[in-house]
């Protein structure tokens, strides 16, 4: 056995906002950069409403199913597909059960067990935009949590909502492992009694209950880290975006998140996607590929994207 | 005075404890922007929080910002590590500066504790410069251009708003370059070759 095989795959999950705002165009870019960069790279699409990532590669769905995998019929390795890529492989279709409803508990549990085991450095999972609580369940698992934004009112609109659900599931999820499953949904049935109108509150609430509840909440805000990406950039001026909704998170919400980087807009992107070119490698030299390079490098690290201030003075 | 404060201070600018002392303005001013007015940003959580709430972040903001300029006015972390005592004289200082001068840029300087050394290194303006612009030296000072820029880094490390100081300098040297040219200069090429 190899060092790599003993140790566990790091998961990155990208999930939430808005569709076409180019959350697949990014995870699969970024997974690209680490395969180039000698990773092992297992790249999972687990879109729901439209499983489309190995168009990104210009490969064809494998035609194997999850059922088969959860019948025992087959191992998790038979749904992997070679994306054409040294070190990069994709695990797609049917398994957008990782964010449907419909599959067991039990099968989930499963397949995530089964996902964590790959041979891998790194394992990349698109969920697409869906705010069902399994997709989020999926997402809160990743050791990076990623989302993506545009600079348009409404796909930051989106990402603020989508937050918002995430952290208000961690903290479920965070209490019930401390036997107060109900607690959070109870208050904010109640809100009105409580005099609670947004998270912020909600959390300055729950930080005067008594123990372990303020331990757990701070505990929680503490390691919640969610990594903002800003796509489709045309001005310098709209880079500031990031960071504007970085501080947002932090100063409405109460909860911390890191902005990653921006990519801007390129029209050769759509252009390789209809060719079925992989992007990178049509444009290894381009600034698109180097902003791309410099987020999977900020991801990798678990650091801020600091030229943000600066680029906008 | 006790290190949660300014550790506090540093979260709500948003920066970590390894910050240099010119970003802090711009980190402030940036903050300060985004909380008194409507961008696409914002504009999608404007319900979200109370007049009160909203007023009360940019109040720490404040806040924060002044208790940081006096803590790098005292040398900030350098040197032995003990936290620096309460000072509010750079405040009183830059509020009596009614226009830049070279003079008044190296009050601040030295306020702030800071040498021609470390701004030379921050901002990489020959250090001969740095100190030609403290002196008003403008016969010794390279096209306006340049030192404009000189200026806006020197200006930009004092935490001053580089534009006005940039204005105010600028004047002075344009009135000099004016009252010179009846004049034959003698040093006019030095400063293209040196
Ligand atoms: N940086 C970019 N520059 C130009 N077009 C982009 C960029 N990122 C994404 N796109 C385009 O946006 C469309 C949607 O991207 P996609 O990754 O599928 O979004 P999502 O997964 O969020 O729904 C794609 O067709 C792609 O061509
Ligand atoms: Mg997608």
């Amino acid at each position: 056995m190899t060092r790599r095989n003993q140790r566990h795959a790091e998961i990155w999950a990208i999930g939430g906002g808005k569709g076409g705002i180019g959350k697949s165009f990014l995870i699969s870019n970024v997974a690209n950069y680490l395969a180039l960069h000698d990773k092992k790279v297992v790249l999972i699409d687990a879109d729901l409403g439209g499983a489309n990532l190995h168009t990104f590669f210009g490969v064809n769905k494998p035609r194997t199913t999850l059922t088969e995998f959860f019948d025992e019929k087959i191992p998790i390795e038979a749904l992997i597909i070679d994306s054409g890529i040294q070190n990069l492989e994709l695990l797609v279709g049917a398994v957008g059960s990782l964010a449907m409803d419909s599959i067991k508990y039990t099968q989930k549990q499963k397949l995530l067990r089964h996902i964590r085991k790959l041979r891998a450095d790194y394992i990349l999972i698109d969920l697409g935009a869906g705010t069902h609580f399994n997709a989020i369940d999926t997402f809160l698992l990743a050791n990076k949590m990623i989302v993506c934004v545009v600079p348009e009112i409404i796909a930051i609109e989106n990402l603020y909502y989508y937050l918002k659900n995430v952290f208000y599931r961690k903290l479920i999820t965070e209490l019930a492992s401390h036997g107060l499953r109900g607690l959070v949904p109870d208050i904010w049935k109640h809100r009105r009694t409580h005099r609670i109108q947004n998270l912020r509150q909600l959390i300055q609430h729950l930080g005067r209950l008594q123990d372990p509840v303020p331990d757990v909440v701070a505990s929680a805000l503490k390691n919640f880290a969610v990594y903002i990406v800003l796509n489709k950039v045309r001005r310098r001026p709209e880079i500031a975006v990031g960071s504007s909704v970085k501080s947002i998170c932090a100063k409405y919400f109460g909860f911390h998140a890191c902005y990653a980087g921006y990519i801007e807009h390129d029209d050769f992107v759509p252009i390789c996607i209809n060719k079925r070119q992989p992007y990178m490698q049509a444009y290894p030299a381009s600034r698109c590929t180097q902003e791309i390079g410099e987020v999977a490098e900020n991801l990798i690290h678990g650091r801020p994207f600091v030229r943000a201030l600066h680029e906008v003075s | 005075m006790n290190r949660d404060r300014y550790l506090r201070d540093f979260e709500i600018l948003e920066f970590t404890p390894d910050a240099k002392l010119k970003d802090v303005r711009k980190a402030y001013l940036f903050l300060q922007d985004l909380y008194s007015s409507e961008s696409i940003a914002s504009l999608p959580v404007t319900d979200e929080l109370s007049y009160r709430d909203k007023q009360s972040i940019l109040d720490d903001i404040e806040a924060a910002y002044q208790h940081l300029l006096d803590f790098f006015a005292a040398g900030g972390t350098k040197g032995t590590g003990q936290l620096p005592p309460d000072r509010t004289d750079l405040r009183e200082l830059v509020e009596s500066i009614s226009a830049y001068d070279g003079p008044s840029l190296r009050k601040v300087r030295e306020c702030l504790g800071i040498s021609i050394e470390d701004i030379a290194q921050e901002t990489r303006v020959p250090r001969h410069h740095l100190r030609h612009i403290e002196a008003e030296n403008f016969d010794e000072l390279p096209p306006p251009v340049y030192t404009r820029g000189f200026v806006v880094n020197f200006a930009e490390v004092l935490l001053l708003d580089p534009q006005v100081v940039a204005k105010d300098f600028m004047s002075r040297y344009n009135d000099w370059r004016k009252a010179g040219t009846d004049k034959p200069r003698l040093r006019t090429k030095r400063s293209f070759r040196s």
